[in-house]
């Protein structure tokens, strides 16, 4: 098995783990064949890939959008392939998922939506107000809260649902090219939300492309998909080129 | 208005009287209740009729020489008047028989050389007085036919009988069929809020509370349909019973406050059948759903 976060332990440390894991949609062949890794909490993760490796794959299993169609996944310590259905909105509750396309609800503001994963744990209002209009301030956007997506730009859309994911404290942050469309300032600023939230114990998994963006966190960690298969199983590019230099410098 | 004083934005986004829902259910809710006063109208009437009927026969004495017949309608009125099994005779008068004879015959006037039979109606104590009125109807005269209305009537009481039971059929299945509506909306519903429906389960929505925002939304929606249906319904309805209240021989027996309490059911039943059956069709939709 490829653990790809430094010593992780076999249970206990890790937050999720992935053991022999298979995915394929309908009747087509696999887009992700044996995978196995494990997350352990409080890491941060990077996956790269080319496109059509199967990052987006993984990601789906991880945030529970799948089932695995084979192999095991232990989240949060239980087996979430075999999880009861009516329990999976329980363990997604502690996931915060930032997605390519932002997925906002369209004829919501940007104060509902950022509300939302608040309003369905049934928060009341006003235990919802102050947090939320404070991580609207904080991505910029605190002027815009009441603005319906469609008035926003790119940017902003994807700031909203950064806010979005992180707004609940999630156990585990998983964002796919969060980055994509901000400036680079937004971009460090994110990067900073990511960073204090791995720092207060979040594991955070960050799919993207952005070289720059891994080397803004040493300690982090690289996992690669090539072809619906984790590569790199000799660990030579398991850490981000900085840490890698890091490294070498050290040697 | 301060941000917390804001009611949030309902999550899936409600039509109201823009969609076609309120109004299909309103069409719904005001033919069942016009299917219902109909058979609210018409079983207590059949029930009447019947009641009417089942002890009353008409005596027809075809004599054509008017002073037998003049006789033998005094010699079965003074008879029959006292008689234990009789409990009402009642003699019908020229101008009655002319003017039944008009409705088949056009205007008879005083036409001389039409001969009318007389008719002798009779109300009997009870059905079992029938055969002890024939024989005696026989003695008096020989010419005599003994009519009871049941075999004429009877027919028409079952037919009503029929007809409050198809209507109230009606009546049932229009609901259903509202509630067949709201579910079929709810569907749709689904599909296109997908997208909603993936982000709400992806943020840790449960299928009940996803389930009860449609359920808010169909109530929504069928709470103005009931509303406008109900209300045209009622008014219909009242001005039928106002017009059943003109119809003669007792037959109009709608409009009790019974009748009226069961037509005022009729829009919160719907309610409940489109609100359970919707969500019903949305969590079995949900449970497909990862």
């Amino acid at each position: 098995m490829d653990h790809i976060s430094g010593a992780p332990s076999p249970s206990g440390k890790d937050l999720v783990r992935f053991d022999n894991v298979g995915l394929r949609y309908d009747n087509s062949g696999e887009v992700l064949s044996d995978v196995s890794f494990a997350l352990a909490r409080g890491g941060f993760y990077f996956v790269a890939g080319p496109s059509g490796a199967g990052k987006t794959s993984l990601l789906k299993l991880l945030y529970l959008a799948r089932r695995p169609s084979r192999g095991k996944i232990t989240m949060f310590d239980a087996d979430v392939g075999m999880l009861e259905r009516r329990r999976l909105p329980g363990f997604r509750r502690r996931i915060g998922v930032v997605f390519q396309d932002f997925r906002l609800i369209p004829h919501l503001s940007a104060f509902d939506n950022v509300a939302l994963p608040l309003r369905i744990a049934g928060l009341n209002e006003q235990d919802i107000l102050g947090p939320v209009s404070e991580m609207l301030d904080w991505v910029k956007l605190g002027p815009r809260m009441h603005a319906l997506p469609s008035s926003l730009s790119g940017g902003e859309q994807q700031r909203v649902a950064i806010a979005r994911a992180v707004i609940a404290r999630p156990l585990l942050l998983i964002a796919d090219e969060p980055t994509g469309n901000v400036d680079p300032d937004m971009a460090v600023r994110l990067l900073q939300l990511f960073e204090g939230l791995n720092n207060s114990g979040t594991t955070v998994v960050v799919a993207t492309h952005d070289l720059h963006l891994m080397n803004r966190i040493p300690g982090a960690h690289l996992m690669r998909v090539a072809k619906g298969r984790l590569a790199d199983p000799t660990g030579a590019l398991r850490y981000p080129p900085a840490s890698r230099r890091a490294s070498a410098g050290l040697a | 208005m301060s941000r917390a004083e804001q009611m949030p934005t309902p999550l899936l986004p409600a039509q109201g009287l823009r969609g076609p829902v309120p109004w299909m259910v309103a069409v719904m809710t005001m033919l069942a209740m016009l299917a219902l006063a109909g058979a609210l109208a018409l079983t207590p009437a059949a029930r009447s009729l019947s009641g009417q009927i089942v002890d009353r026969v008409s005596i027809q004495i075809p004599i054509a020489d008017p002073l037998q017949r003049r006789m033998a309608v005094r010699q079965l009125r003074e008879n029959l008047t006292d008689a234990p099994y009789v409990r009402d005779v009642r003699v019908l008068s020229e101008s009655e028989l002319r003017a039944m004879a008009d409705q088949w015959l056009g205007d008879v006037g005083e036409d001389a050389a039409l001969t009318l039979p007389a008719i002798i109606d009779v109300d009997l104590v009870s059905a079992d007085g029938y055969d002890r009125l024939v024989r005696d109807v026989r003695q008096i005269s020989a010419d005599a036919e003994v009519v009871p209305h049941a075999t004429y009537l009877g027919p028409v009481a079952s037919l009503m009988r029929s007809l409050g039971w198809i209507a109230a059929a009606i009546a049932l299945l229009t609901a259903l069929v509202a509630g067949a509506i709201a579910v079929l909306s709810a569907r749709s519903r689904l599909e296109g809020e997908r997208d909603t429906i993936d982000i709400l389960h992806l943020v840790g929505a449960t299928d009940v509370q996803i389930a009860r925002m449609f359920q808010r939304q169909v109530a929504r929606d069928t709470i103005w349909g009931v509303t406008i249906g109900g209300g045209t319904g009622l008014l219909l309805t009242l001005l039928l019973f106002w017009q059943l209240r003109g119809v003669a021989s007792g037959l109009a027996a709608g409009g009790s406050a019974w009748s009226m309490l069961l037509l005022l059911l009729i829009p919160p039943i719907i309610l409940a059948i489109a609100v359970f059956s919707a969500r019903r069709a949305v969590l079995t939709a949900l449970g497909n759903m990862l």
